[in-house]
């Protein structure tokens, strides 16, 4: 059973269109991740679900009751704030115990959970502190305490990490993804961050200027976007992108761009949708690939084959990005550090046949179906 | 650094001191006077220290007026202002902090223009109110006339304080099972409370000092609060300084002694409120 559903979901502030027909349904157990630029609209969903926004129209369900007019305390819900939202007058000691208290459990168990879970987070040497006494990280830590400390249907959390430094922020990244997977509580977790939604996320929605753009498991999203703008959104550095046109070469399909004509794989063709242009020969594309399917080869294979230039070499250990110019187009490729090529020096460029990406030039949907 | 220290001493001269003589000067007036006999009062040239100090006013004063009714009136019309103000402006200034809704900003300007009116205008138009509804010699009247001349200004300093609260404090208490009104109640209001100390206060001086409205709707003695009846020792052709000056010594020192009694635990809360 779905515990949270959004149908036809829209929240307008005045004449901005905040949240635009959100349709989504929230899997039992299953860490959801809603990712986006800043403005999309995550956090309004958000709030909306949890019941601290109203809702403009369309409906939330949880575990199948209607709840767009119920207030938050009868939802169920524990929420986890960007800025934390201690209470700053509690001691972290009464900040965890707080909804127990509201929901009048016995002094014994209260004191017996809230030990427990100070335990869990790695906090109990701090439950006599004020907030003000703690470290972002500790601040952290005592927020997600305060919504674990009650077993609820539905954890929410808004940018709960993105207060840390980055490498506070892997560590929390982590915990909180053991904490949930031996909970077992349904998350919705909001990002901007699209590497936290890849590694966090049993599945991830994204979204961009209220509306949704794609929902799926990461893999899916990385593999098989929706449209150009998830193409591009999630991966880092992006997926390069530029406009070619679908040809035929001895009955095989090929993207003739600017510089160069790349043959396009077997497995592609086959996913190809039915389209509505007349002839392929016609069809106009943005090709899409990824960096690291772009292969680079010192010496030219043939007078033909496609040149670049080489701008600038980053290396960031293991792996080097590497950026080209040919023709007009600037791409960026992916390759072993090992062995990078110099700059201003002239490269072959491969693209892997099977991992082009083929997109409507004026939609920006996909033209590949999912295999 | 040289020079730092010389113009702080020159503002010290200049300026700080010549205020202080401003500010305490009618105190020290206030305290020799009470102590002088009316011939000494309006010799001239005035003296300083009484030559001949006497405690006959003290007595006089409390045997002349019914001070401790005078006292407890103006207690009343603190305590009354002081509730009203918190009963009507703690919601009103919440709900301009907290919700946008239509008119919510000329409401505010709304506000702030009632304050530009002086009391005196409507005064008259008042009285004949409180006259047809047979309300006179009432102190509630009086200090619902009052609460309501200082409410709009109140109002504006709790909307001030209350949005300097981060809303998602209470958001956070209201997921974890409150009310909004119990996450208002042991969230914000706690948490602004040096905001609500200060216009409790600022409530109980304004009922404490209360005048026009007392001396045009209160006629019995009994009922006079010590603004008004310390106002009987100036009649048209002569001025009582010596027992003025007493009663006005008395109402301050009590009312001194008022603040003493509760300013440490109000401070005491605003402080614990300061650290966080
Ligand atoms: N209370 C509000 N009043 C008016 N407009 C609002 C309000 N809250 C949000 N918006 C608008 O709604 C849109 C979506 O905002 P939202 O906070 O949901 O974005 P977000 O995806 O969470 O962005 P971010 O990553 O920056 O947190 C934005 O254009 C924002 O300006
Ligand atoms: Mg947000």
């Amino acid at each position: 059973m779905s515990v949270v559903v959004c149908k036809e979901l829209v929240k307008r502030f005045g004449a901005t269109v905040a949240v635009d027909h959100v349709n989504v349904e929230i899997q039992d157990g299953e860490f959801m991740v809603f990712v986006g630029p800043s403005g999309c609209g995550k956090t309004t969903t958000l709030r909306m679900i949890g019941g601290l926004e109203t809702v403009t129209s369309g409906d939330i369900f949880i575990d199948g009751v209607r709840v767009n007019n119920l207030a938050p305390r009868h939802r169920d819900i524990a929420m986890v704030f960007q800025n934390y939202a201690l209470y700053p007058h509690y001691k972290v000691f009464d900040n965890i115990a707080y909804p127990l208290r509201l929901r009048k459990r016995p002094k014994a168990e209260i004191e017996e959970r809230v030990n427990t879970v100070a335990r869990m987070l790695g906090v109990q040497h701090l439950l006599d502190r004020w907030p003000r006494q703690l470290s972002g990280g500790e601040r952290q830590r005592v927020a997600l305490g305060r919504a674990i400390v009650r077993n609820p249907k539905l954890y929410l959390m808004d940018e709960p990490l993105s207060n840390l430094d980055a490498k506070l922020r892997v560590q929390m990244r982590r915990e909180i993804i053991h904490l949930q997977r031996n909970l077992g509580t349904t998350t919705i977790y909001v990002t901007h961050d699209q590497v936290e939604a890849m590694t966090m996320g049993d599945r991830i929605m994204v979204m961009r200027a209220g509306k949704v753009q794609q929902i799926g498991a990461p893999e899916v999203l990385y593999n098989h976007p929706a449209n150009l703008f998830v193409a591009q959104f999630i991966g880092s550095p992006a997926m390069n992108a530029f406009k070619g046109r679908l040809e035929t070469d001895d009955g095989k399909i090929v993207v003739a761009t600017e510089f160069g004509r790349f043959p396009v794989g077997d497995p592609l063709v086959a996913r190809l949708k039915p389209d509505r242009s007349p002839t392929l020969g016609a069809r106009e594309v943005i090709c899409g690939i990824r960096p690291e399917d772009i292969t680079l080869d010192d010496a030219p294979v043939t007078p033909a084959s496609p040149q670049a230039q080489v701008d600038l070499v980053e290396g960031l250990g293991a792996d080097a990005y590497v950026s080209l110019t040919i023709g007009g187009t600037t791409l960026i490729a992916r390759t072993p550090a090992d062995c990078p090529p110099a700059e201003n020096q002239l490269v072959t460029i491969h693209l892997n046949p099977n991992k082009l990406h083929l997109f409507d030039p004026i939609t920006e949907e996909t033209l590949l179906a999912l295999p | 650094m040289q020079r730092i220290q010389w113009f702080k001493w020159l503002s010290l001269v200049l300026y700080g001191i010549p205020m202080l003589l401003v500010l305490v000067f009618p105190f020290i007036v206030m305290v020799s006077t009470s102590f002088k006999t009316l011939e000494e009062v309006s010799q001239i040239p005035p003296t300083f220290i009484p030559r001949n100090p006497t405690l006959e006013n003290y007595r006089e004063v409390w045997n002349i007026i019914p001070l401790a009714d005078h006292f407890r009136n103006s207690f009343l019309l603190g305590v009354g202002e002081t509730f009203l103000i918190m009963v009507l402006g703690v919601p009103a200034a919440y709900a301009l902090a907290r919700f946008r809704f239509a008119g919510r900003q000329p409401y505010l300007i709304f506000l702030l223009v009632t304050q530009m009116f002086p009391a005196i205008v409507v005064v008259l138009g008042v009285f004949r109110v409180v006259v047809a509804l047979g309300l006179l010699n009432n102190l509630a009247v009086v200090a619902t006339t009052a609460a309501s001349f200082s409410l709009a200004f109140c109002i504006w300093l709790l909307v001030g304080y209350f949005s300097a609260i981060p809303p998602e404090i209470e958001e956070a208490a209201m997921m974890d099972g409150d009310s909004r009104l119990g996450a208002m109640i042991k969230m914000t209001l706690p948490l602004s409370w040096p905001g609500l100390v200060a216009v409790g206060v600022f409530a109980f001086m304004d009922g404490w000092n209360e005048f026009l409205f007392s001396l045009t709707f209160i006629s019995n003695d009994e009922m006079m609060p010590l603004t008004v009846g310390l106002f009987r020792f100036i009649s048209r052709f002569q001025i009582q300084w010596h027992h003025l000056m007493t009663g006005s010594l008395l109402a301050t020192i009590v009312a001194v002694a008022l603040f003493m009694t509760v300013q440490d635990k109000l401070t005491r809360g605003m402080l614990a409120i300061s650290e966080k």
